[in-house]
C-alpha cells in the first residue's frame, strides 16, 4: 500500500502469476492485450501503437452487443519491464477521462503491479469509480491474470471486486464460520457448519438447506494467512463427508482450489481477488468442463461466442 | 438444462473447427461444401464434426432440402449462454450478498464502539 493516498485518485494493487517480462509483453504487444483489455465480452483492434514516450496506440473496443468504442492512449514514460505513464480515455476528438501510473515490480517470479488513476478532482474519481464498477472495467485484471496463467499452461477463472471495509474485517468474513455462513451460500439456503477449522491444515464440513433439498460440502485449508491470503479446496460430499460428485453437474471437477487474496486499497476499502482451479487428479473430461465453463476466457472461444450472442440477439 | 446436455454441448464446443463452424454460419446458413471450403479436411471428417454440433442441439439441418444446408440453432446456444452465466453469477452473487453483510457488520460495530477511528 503506498505511503500516501489522495482523494483525486483511484488505486489498484495486483499480483500476477507470472515474471515481468510476460507481464509487460501481455500490456505491449497488441497481438497479446487484445486477448484481455477491456469488460469481459470485449473485443480489440489495434489500428497503431507506439509505445515510447510522446507515442499512441490507437484501438478500439468492440462490445458484446455490437457498439464500438474507439480510444486514443498518449505514453508520457515508458520504463521497460518497470514504469508505464500515459493519458487514457481520450478519442481522436475528446481530451483523456485520466492519467494512469503503472509500476511493475518482479518478485520471486510473480509481478506486482501498483496503478495509480488520477482524475481532476475527487468527485470525478468517484464516479470514474462508479463507471469502471458499471462498466465492467475491474475484470480486465482478471482476464490478464487468467491470459497469464494460460501462457503458462494454467486454466483458471478469475473474479474480483472491492468492499468499502477495512482489510481486517473482510479477513473475517472469510475465516470466521458465523460470518461465512451468512453471505457465502447461494440465496435461499441456510448453512450449518459441523466443522469449521479455519486454520492452516485445518477442515471444514457444513450442510446446506434449500427448498431442493439438503447439500453438504467440506473444505480442507492449505493456507491462512492475516491479513491477506486464504487458499482452501472445497468439494460435494454426502452427509459422512466422502467426497461425491457436483449434484447438477456430474463431469464437474471433484476438488476445486479456491485462493483468495485481499488488497488494501485504503483504510477503508478492500479488494477481493479470488481465483479458482482444479485442485489435484482431474480427468481431461474435469477439467474440459471446467476451462469450457468458463466465460471469456479462451480466445477461440470467446470471439467466436461473442459473435453468435450477437447474432442471436438479432434473431 | 439437463446435466447431460450441458456436457455434450460444452464438448461440441471445444474444438477448433467446429468454433470456426459456428462462426460461419452466424454469418448466415452455409451447405457441406461451404462449410468444409476453408479447412483442409475431406468431407467425411466435416460431416463428422456437424453431427457433433447437431446432437449438441447447437446447429440444425434441413430435411427436405438436396444439399440439406446447415443453420444455427438459437434455442441450444442460449442454453449455453444462460449456463455460463449463472456459473460467474454464483461469484457474483456472492460478493452481492458479502457487501450487504459487511455494511451491517460495520454499522453495528459502529453502533457498539463509536465510529472508528480512521488512520489517513
Amino acid at each position: 500500500m503506498a505511503a500516501s493516498r489522495k482523494p483525486n485518485e483511484l488505486y489498484i494493487t495486483r499480483v500476477f502469476d507470472a515474471p515481468v517480462k510476460l507481464v509487460w509483453d501481455a500490456w505491449t504487444d497488441p497481438k497479446q492485450v487484445g486477448q484481455w483489455w477491456g469488460p469481459r465480452g470485449f473485443t480489440l483492434t489495434t489500428r497503431s501503437r507506439e509505445t515510447r514516450p510522446g507515442g499512441k496506440w490507437i484501438y478500439t473496443m468492440h462490445g458484446p452487443d455490437g457498439t464500438d468504442y474507439p480510444n486514443v492512449t498518449t505514453y508520457h514514460e515508458v520504463e521497460k519491464y518497470s514504469r508505464l505513464v500515459y493519458d487514457h480515455g481520450a478519442t481522436e476528438t475528446t481530451a483523456p477521462l485520466f492519467r494512469v501510473t503503472v509500476d511493475f515490480m518482479e518478485i520471486d517470479g510473480k509481478t506486482k503491479m501498483d496503478m495509480t488513476m488520477a482524475l481532476a478532482t475527487p468527485e470525478a474519481a468517484q464516479e470514474t469509480r462508479k463507471f469502471i464498477k458499471k462498466a465492467g472495467g475491474d475484470a480486465t485484471w482478471d482476464r490478464l491474470a487468467e491470459y497469464l496463467h494460460e501462457q503458462g499452461g494454467k486454466d483458471k477463472f478469475v473474479i474480483n471486486r472491492t468492499f468499502e471495509a477495512p482489510i481486517d474485517l473482510v479477513f473475517d468474513m472469510w475465516t470466521d464460520t458465523r460470518h461465512i455462513a451468512q453471505w457465502l451460500p447461494p440465496a435461499g439456503m441456510t448453512t450449518k457448519f459441523f466443522k469449521g477449522d479455519i486454520k492452516k491444515g485445518g477442515r471444514g464440513f457444513w450442510c446446506m438447506e434449500g427448498t431442493n433439498g439438503v447439500m453438504y460440502g467440506k473444505s480442507e485449508y492449505h493456507e491462512v494467512t492475516r491479513p491477506n491470503r486464504i487458499v482452501y479446496t472445497q468439494s460435494f460430499c454426502d452427509e459422512n463427508q466422502r467426497t461425491i460428485r457436483h449434484p447438477m453437474a456430474p463431469t464437474w471437477p471433484e476438488t476445486m482450489l479456491t485462493t483468495v487474496v485481499l488488497d488494501a486499497e485504503d483504510s477503508n476499502r478492500t479488494r477481493v481477488t479470488v481465483t479458482w482451479e482444479v485442485f489435484g487428479e482431474a480427468t481431461p473430461t474435469e477439467r474440459e468442463t471446467f476451462h469450457n465453463a468458463k466465460p471469456g476466457m479462451t480466445q477461440g472461444w470467446t470471439g467466436s461466442f461473442d459473435k453468435l450472442e450477437s447474432y442471436l440477439r438479432t434473431k | 438444462m439437463a446435466v447431460q446436455q450441458v456436457s455434450t454441448t460444452f464438448a461440441a464446443l471445444g474444438d477448433p473447427t467446429r468454433l470456426a463452424i459456428l462462426s460461419r454460419l452466424a454469418r448466415g446458413e452455409a451447405t457441406v461444401t461451404e462449410l468444409a471450403e476453408p479447412f483442409e479436411m475431406s468431407m467425411p471428417a466435416i460431416t463428422k464434426h456437424l453431427k457433433v454440433l447437431e446432437n449438441a442441439g447447437l446447429i440444425s439441418r434441413s430435411r427436405d432440402a438436396q444439399w440439406r444446408p446447415c443453420r444455427l440453432a438459437p434455442q441450444g446456444f442460449k442454453q449455453v449462454a444462460d449456463w455460463v452465466e449463472d456459473y460467474r453469477r454464483i461469484w457474483e452473487a456472492s460478493f452481492d450478498r458479502l457487501d450487504e453483510y459487511l455494511k451491517r457488520v460495520q454499522r453495528e460495530q459502529g453502533k457498539r464502539h463509536g465510529r472508528k477511528q480512521k488512520t489517513k
